[in-house]
């Protein structure tokens, strides 16, 4: 037999499959102990490695997070609640005014809140404030907010000069103290917080002169813009001239709440607002020069100084974004373009330079409000925008 | 009985005599071979993978086998080593006594007994085991015919 014939053979001399394997290995494989997954040393070390770095991963993007920049409303700046009316001494005999400094806070920053009281009333004696406001009292509390300094204070001792302060205001003497609180933002998970001021312990009988009761618990909802872009934008050209004129306005009693709304709480129907407000107040120049246009729409909410050159606008921008360290000048072209795109602006050529003009909107006057500004109804051709989330005062 | 393990027992009963062949063609020992063979199916039976065909399956399958043998007849020689160097003699298995052919492939090396199993015992084609063996159908033939030709040379040397 050669060797091909030998290999052909080999098969051959296999045995048969023994019949009792199936039995032994079915017996090892249903039967054996399933060993339980030993965590080694090393294993659990990368474990512990990936839980710390997952952790600092968080909380790197918690410590970025608190870098954006929470602000007080962009409307109507500083916040200030009174009971003394805007252009008459009130005839309330106690009066308060309420008052937050400031435009914008971080979340690191204080924001400081001073009440004033006093005597608003032909002032005469410290006797008679004395039996006027017993042991005033004042406290606040503020959701979303922490106080840094005290959140109350019981006025006692107003025999005490340090507590009076006298001043001439609108021809009436009046006795005046001022506290003052320090609250700090708790977070930015909010963006919006309510601080309430009460007044507790004064006379009924003698608060008022013939006014209703000033009210005792004031109230006022914060909302803060996080939409860093536009705080970015609104610091170049600020605008505050019209809105505040609106404030005054309302405060004063000239407008209704339905026509304070109208005017100031933009965005009734979701849409892009577009207004040209007047830089000078001479009403006399209706120039294009001494107008800005303001957008407002759910990203970004900014002034444009118009008949400026995109060299001047452009260069404004980045300075703005270069001073507080963000490099978006992406996002600046694209607001450029954007507007472009829908025809709010136009360029044009004027002395050899690109110059950005408004083409569609018409200035308005309108009477007695003190500044020019039209409202450019051009957001009806945007159907499709999404609707803006406007930062605004509540109402009360 | 579950799912998965009436899945394993089809697929037992259609391999388990093939395993059984090539694991008793390495190790030509009755006891080795059912050795072998169970920790075959014990691995066969763990894997999660997942199959593309019966052949890829099969296939699969026999490099497992194959791989296990190596590595058992690995071991033992390794033992048989250490027991020799204590003085103790090895007696070799009855199997590998008197003129059983398969004693011809403990001759040759592993690429050439791989392919003589596959071929001979297994009955496969050149292409069957070049997919197994990963290697190419011409590689296959090569080494078929050196095999041949070493056991040739051997048969020669033994019968003068």
């Amino acid at each position: 037999m050669n060797v091909e014939q030998q290999l052909i053979q080999m098969k051959y001399y296999i045995p048969e499959f023994p019949n009792d394997l199936d039995a032994k290995l079915m017996n090892r494989i249903y039967n054996r102990e399933i060993p339980k997954p030993r965590i080694k040393p090393f294993k659990m070390a990368y474990i512990l490695m990936s839980v710390f770095i997952l952790a600092l991963a968080v909380g790197l993007v918690l410590l970025l997070d608190t870098n954006r920049k929470p602000v007080i409303p962009l409307y109507g700046d500083p916040i200030v609640i009174t009971n003394t009316g805007g252009s008459s001494p009130s005839l309330s005999r106690i009066f308060y005014k309420w008052e937050i400094e400031g435009s914008q806070y971080s979340i690191e920053d204080e924001i400081k809140m001073i009440v004033s009281f006093g005597h608003g009333y032909h002032p005469n004696n410290e006797s008679e404030i004395k039996m006027l406001l017993n042991d005033l009292k004042i406290s606040i509390t503020a959701d979303a907010f922490e106080n840094i300094g005290e959140s109350e204070y019981i006025i006692k001792d107003y025999n005490s000069e340090t507590y009076f302060i006298d001043e001439y205001w609108i021809n009436n003497q009046r006795f005046e103290h001022q506290v003052t609180f320090k609250i700090q933002l708790k977070s930015l998970e909010r963006s919006q917080g309510e601080i309430k001021l009460i007044f507790d312990n004064y006379e009924e009988g003698y608060v008022t002169s013939g006014n209703s009761e000033p009210p005792r618990i004031v109230t006022k909802s914060v909302y803060y813009v996080v939409d860093e872009l536009g705080v970015l934008l609104s610091d170049i050209e600020p605008y505050t001239l019209y809105f505040k004129s609106m404030d005054r306005r309302y405060d004063e009693g000239f407008i209704t709440r339905s026509q304070y709304i109208d005017e100031v709480v933009p965005n009734p129907d979701d849409k892009i607002i577009v207004n040209l407000a007047r830089v000078q107040i001479t009403l006399q120049d209706d120039s294009l020069q001494s107008f800005t246009l303001d957008y407002v729409s759910k990203q970004l909410r900014f002034s444009l100084n118009i008949g400026k050159s995109y060299q001047y606008l452009y260069e404004q921008f980045m300075t703005a974004i270069e001073s507080d360290g963000i490099e978006n000048e992406v996002y600046v072209k694209e607001i450029l373009d954007l507007l472009l795109d829908k025809g709010l602006i136009t360029e044009a050529q004027h002395n050899q330079e690109t110059i950005f003009l408004l083409q569609t909107i018409s200035i308005e006057l309108k009477e007695g409000i003190g500044i020019t500004r039209s409202l450019a109804h051009l957001y009806d051709k945007f159907p499709d925008y999404q609707p803006p989330e406007i930062s605004y005062y509540e109402i009360k | 009985m579950n799912e998965q393990e009436q899945i394993f027992e089809t697929k037992y009963n259609h391999y388990k005599k093939m395993v059984f062949n090539i694991c008793y063609a390495y190790t030509r020992n009755h006891q080795d071979a059912e050795d072998t063979f169970q920790d075959v199916f014990m691995k066969f039976y763990d894997i999660k993978k997942r199959f593309t065909s019966s052949d890829h399956e099969r296939n699969y399958l026999i490099r497992i086998t194959i791989n296990l043998c190596k590595d058992f007849l690995r071991k033992k020689k390794k033992q048989n080593t250490i027991i020799s160097d204590e003085l103790v003699h090895h007696t070799p298995s009855p199997e590998l006594k008197g003129n059983n052919p398969l004693d011809m492939l403990e001759e040759l090396n592993e690429n050439y007994r791989d392919i003589l199993v596959l071929k001979y015992i297994e009955n496969m084609s050149n292409q069957d085991i070049s997919n197994i063996l990963n290697i190419s159908e011409s590689n296959v033939r090569k080494r078929l015919e050196r095999a041949i030709k070493k056991l040739k040379i051997k048969w020669e040397e033994t019968n003068l």
